[in-house]
């Protein structure tokens, strides 16, 4: 069919309607040279860290009100805008940023739309061109029989779905939640350690869980040489890095503990055990008012889950009360509580 | 009272599953479904009973019921004490199931008298749900726990859901758009299981999306217009999780309200059909399961309560079944005409609104799975959806604004002239966005509303003076007009918002964005525990009352400030308290500008209002547009019906 006079007058309309708009909005397109707009572009793509999803251009957050002035200080040190984002990045972990990025998985994210665009519209095109068929109405008839046995086993799918998970809910009433748990059970004693331990002395794991329980039970000295052991087991291990920091900052050499925070910190970047081992030290090497320690603090409150008990003794630093609550929660012991 | 709370809870509960075995027993035949209506009323009644019971226990302060020790407090005002009701996870999940009680019954007695014989698997769908609900708030989401040793006090709701009335109706129309989705749902199961999917049930099913439509339409605005208000970051969508998952069931609905309508033309399109009002009743449920499970915190925190896994498994049963109904009693599609230029453009609306849907879906779940996966976390915010939902949504708004003129039947050259004027004001819009300098998204979105808004108008000037408004009623043109209402003020408020800091002493005054603000005052208080500071200011020399007011709560060391609006047809002036010296009075306020954002709230309720007109009653005399449909299935083909739209 050719296409009539009206069709054609339409696509000539909209097309130079589009071209139109497209090139008024080129030309209307800003140059990122104003310190200002470039300062806006950066926040609107940094996450406030105490926010629920507002970014830092649009929070009145404290957080975001120094975020703010570390992008200002930034630009006028006349790093780029990757460069900026790069530094938030690597403070806080990938988290802060508000935009995915394009690599890895991200990926996916940026190519779903536009696969079920393309799928759609692909789809739709071959609908249009099929040719119409007359519908049979007899073919429903005679199949019913046929799946009733595949009815019941939906049914039965169904039904399965629906009460798979009440077995795991009355357990997680009854029990409360408990850790990960390693080989000896999942809150073994230190008797049942130290046995499992000499029997397998080059578990690290074993090691840094017997070491958590020592310093819990306030013996600092042999918690400190299981740590070490578990250390020369496994030198990349985090739990006995953490675990020995504590024993340093409780002995008051929070300087010696900072390089081992550090080193974990850099593996994992918002490990929220690390973070608060980090805070701790902070308070203790720069004061409770110091900026390093609020931005440590802060980085902890957004790594910490909304219900962690250790968040009181880090809002307690931050509210400048020196003396506050004594840091009871040692980094192993405190991921065991719900 | 949480004695008489629980009971009245087991009755709704118990009511609720006897409905379930008489709506199983009316399905095969052997009762009357009047047996399952009665029960439904009777476990309405219940719930109903339940949620005043929790009412009065919260004015009264009854603090040995467990939700009321949790959410209630002797200073909270009256208003938001009834609004507690909905402040946290147990009560919420009261009023979600007092809603889909009411509504079961609503939907018997509509079917009462239009189709019968559709009741028994309605009523077994939704007094299902009903029972599972009921289920979860005698066992793990149970209210009513009994307290002890009893609190003088409690901690009050959490502080950002008492300081605005919106509050106090943007949940319960939500939740009721929501469980208003489970009707047409429970309608497509009825036509599944007895091969009726017919152009009854479609008419049937578009008239009950169309009623739960409204109020999510309207509770979605009421959210977005409540955080406007008091989130004092002046903005009023920030692509949170939680007002995701709620817009992706609205994004699916809206979308099988335009594909029913090739439906009803065609006949066609029954398996899309089929599948987008079971994605739509299937994403509520999503919804509630990430907002009501704690996932958002944490993945981790998904099974500290019983609730998400219960939640996760109906999710996963509605899916298994839905699918599994459709592969199995869907008939073959009819392939046939998609019904002209007015099916091909309605066919490009739900392939754009379904690729909103899909990004939004993955953009909101990609992060919990990255961190089930590998326990980190990653942001996707809102640079990831605005770029993508951006230019996708403008090309959206110019079909809503040429789709309603496109004809049905076969193209006629009189529609071209139509597009003269929408191209014309599309170029004005244009250079009026690039004169006031509003950057390339708001030039390209700003005519994009113009054009609609123009084609919109001239729509509905022609429908008024070509024919008695009666035969067809203009509910869709009125949505579309809210809808570029509502893209014109986003652009301008977006593009052209402003914002600046202010440093004020007491008595100082400055000129910001065309406006002049004085500081008179500032005075501070401390309601329950908090620490308050209110400025009061003037504006253009009339004062603004009350002022923006900056809240520190100790115990969560958080800090909310409250805005202040001075709202306009031209723009609002927004004033948040940032900071305050105790030492000199001196504050920091700002204060942003953002040029005609009232128009979203006009939008929005002109949106909604579209469906209320699309759910009036029709006249007597007008001929109903289903045997215009039918009439077309014996010719074998769409007649050519002319269009006054």
């Amino acid at each position: 069919m050719r296409p009539r006079v009206g069709q054609v007058a339409v696509s000539v309309v909209l097309a130079a309607v589009v071209l139109l708009v497209a090139g008024t909005a080129w030309l209307a397109a800003p140059e990122p040279t104003d310190p200002a707009a470039r300062a806006r572009a950066i926040e609107t793509t940094l996450r406030c860290p105490t926010c629920q999803a507002t970014s830092v251009a649009d929070s009145p957050a404290m957080a975001a009100r120094q975020m703010r002035q570390v992008v200002e200080q930034q630009l006028r040190d006349g790093r780029t805008d990757d460069e900026i984002r790069a530094y938030f990045a690597d403070r806080y972990g990938p988290w802060i940023l508000l935009d995915p990025g394009s690599g890895g998985a991200a990926a996916i994210v940026w190519l779903l739309p536009g696969a079920v665009l393309l799928g759609g519209a692909l789809l739709l095109v071959r609908r249009g061109r099929r040719a119409p068929m007359a519908p049979s109405p007899e073919a429903r008839q005679d199949v019913q029989p046929r799946r009733r046995a595949a009815e019941l086993g939906l049914l039965a799918t169904m039904l399965v779905a629906l009460l798979a998970p009440i077995p795991s809910a009355l357990g997680s009433r009854a029990a409360g939640t408990s850790s990960s748990g390693g080989a000896p059970g999942a809150s073994p004693s230190i008797a049942d350690l130290e046995a499992w331990v000499a029997a397998n002395p080059s578990d690290a794991e074993a090691l840094t869980q017997l070491g958590d329980a020592l310093l819990a039970s306030g013996n600092l000295a042999e918690a400190s040489g299981r740590y070490q052991s578990a250390l020369a087991a496994d030198p990349t291990a985090a739990g006995p890095k953490l675990g020995l920091a504590a024993i340093l900052v409780e002995s008051g050499r929070a300087d010696v503990a900072a390089p081992l925070i550090d080193s974990v910190l850099a593996g994992k970047g918002r490990d929220a055990d690390a973070l608060l081992m980090k805070v701790l030290a902070d308070a203790q090497l720069y004061g409770p008012s110091d900026a390093r320690t609020h931005v440590d603090a802060s980085r902890f409150l957004a790594a910490a889950g909304p219900d962690d008990p250790r968040r009181t003794t880090v809002e307690a630093i931050l509210a400048g009360d020196a003396s506050g609550p004594p840091p009871t929660e040692y980094p192993g012991t405190g991921s065991s509580n719900p | 009272m949480g004695a008489i709370g629980f009971a009245a809870t087991f009755i709704g509960t118990g009511s609720a599953l006897i409905g379930l075995v008489a709506a199983l027993q009316a399905v095969r035949g052997r009762w009357q479904p009047e047996a399952a209506t009665a029960a439904a009323i009777a476990s309405a009644i219940g719930f109903a009973g339940a949620a005043a019971a929790m009412v009065a226990a919260l004015l009264t302060h009854d603090f040995s019921v467990s939700y009321v020790a949790q959410v209630g407090s002797r200073s909270t005002p009256v208003l938001y004490t009834v609004a507690s009701l909905w402040a946290a996870l147990e009560g919420s999940i009261l009023l979600w199931t007092l809603l889909l009680s009411l509504v079961t019954v609503a939907a018997a007695r509509w079917l009462a008298g239009r189709a019968p014989d559709r009741r028994p698997v309605v009523l077994l769908v939704l007094l299902g749900l009903t029972a599972f609900f009921g289920v979860l708030l005698l066992g793990p989401g149970d209210p009513w726990r009994p307290v002890s040793p009893v609190p003088a006090d409690g901690p009050g709701p959490n502080p950002l859901l008492a300081q605005h009335p919106l509050m106090a109706v943007h949940p319960p129309l939500l939740y009721l758009g929501f469980v208003g989705l489970a009707v047409p749902f429970a309608l497509t199961v009825d036509g599944l299981w007895h091969h009726r999917l017919d152009q009854r049930w479609l008419s049937d099913a578009t008239q009950a999306t169309t009623a739960a439509w409204v109020p999510l339409t309207l509770g979605l605005v009421a959210g977005a217009w409540w955080s406007y208000a008091v989130l004092g970051w002046g903005g009023y969508w920030a692509w949170d999780p939680v007002e995701n998952v709620a817009l992706l069931p609205w994004l699916t609905a809206t979308a099988f309200l335009h594909s029913a309508m090739v439906g009803r033309r065609t006949g066609g399109l029954l398996g899309w059909n089929v599948s987008l009002v079971g994605a739509s009743f299937i994403l509520t449920l999503v919804a509630t399961l990430v907002t009501r499970s704690g996932v958002l915190q944490s993945v981790h925190a998904f099974t500290q309560s019983a609730i998400g896994p219960l939640l996760a498994g109906l999710v996963a049963a509605s899916l298994i079944g839905t699918v599994g109904l459709a592969v199995l009693r869907l008939p073959p599609e009819r392939a046939g005409s998609v019904g002209g230029p007015r099916g091909v453009a309605i066919l490009a609306n739900n392939l754009l609104l379904v690729t909103i849907a899909a990004t939004v879906l993955a953009g909101t779940m990609f992060p919990l799975i990255v961190e089930a996966v590998d326990g980190s976390r990653v942001s996707v915010g809102a640079p990831y959806f605005e770029r993508i939902v951006g230019p996708v949504g403008a090309v959206l708004l110019g079909l809503a604004a040429v789709g309603p003129s496109l004809p049905w039947g076969h193209w006629s050259d009189r529609v071209a002239t139509r597009i003269v004027l929408p191209a014309l004001a599309a170029g004005l819009g244009a250079a009026a966005a690039a004169g006031a300098g509003l950057g390339a998204g708001g030039v390209v979105g700003l005519a994009a509303a113009c054009f609609s808004l123009a084609a919109t108008v001239s729509a509905l000037l022609r429908r008024a003076r070509l024919r008695p408004l009666s035969i067809r009623r203009p509910g869709g043109l009125v949505a579309h007009l809210g809808l570029a209402v509502m893209a014109a003020a986003i652009v301008m408020a977006g593009a052209g918002r402003s914002d600046t800091d202010l440093n004020l002493r007491q008595g100082e005054q400055a000129e910001v964005a065309g406006h002049r603000i004085e500081l008179l005052a500032t005075a501070g208080g401390s309601p329950a525990g908090a620490m308050s500071l209110e400025a009061s200011v003037l504006v253009d020399g009339t004062p603004l009352n009350p002022g923006p007011r900056l809240t520190v709560t100790p115990t969560s060391g958080r800090a909310f400030a409250t805005p202040a609006v001075r709202p306009g047809p031209f723009g609002d002036v927004y004033l948040s308290l940032l900071d305050a010296d105790p030492a000199t009075g001196a504050v920091t306020i700002r204060v942003a500008s953002y040029p005609f954002i009232s128009w979203l709230w006009v939008g929005g309720g002109l949106l909604a209002f579209g469906g209320v007109i699309a759910l009036l009653p029709r006249r007597r005399n007008a001929r109903p547009l289903m045997e215009v449909a039918s009439a077309e299935e014996v010719v074998g083909g769409p007649a050519e019906v002319p269009t006054g739209g």
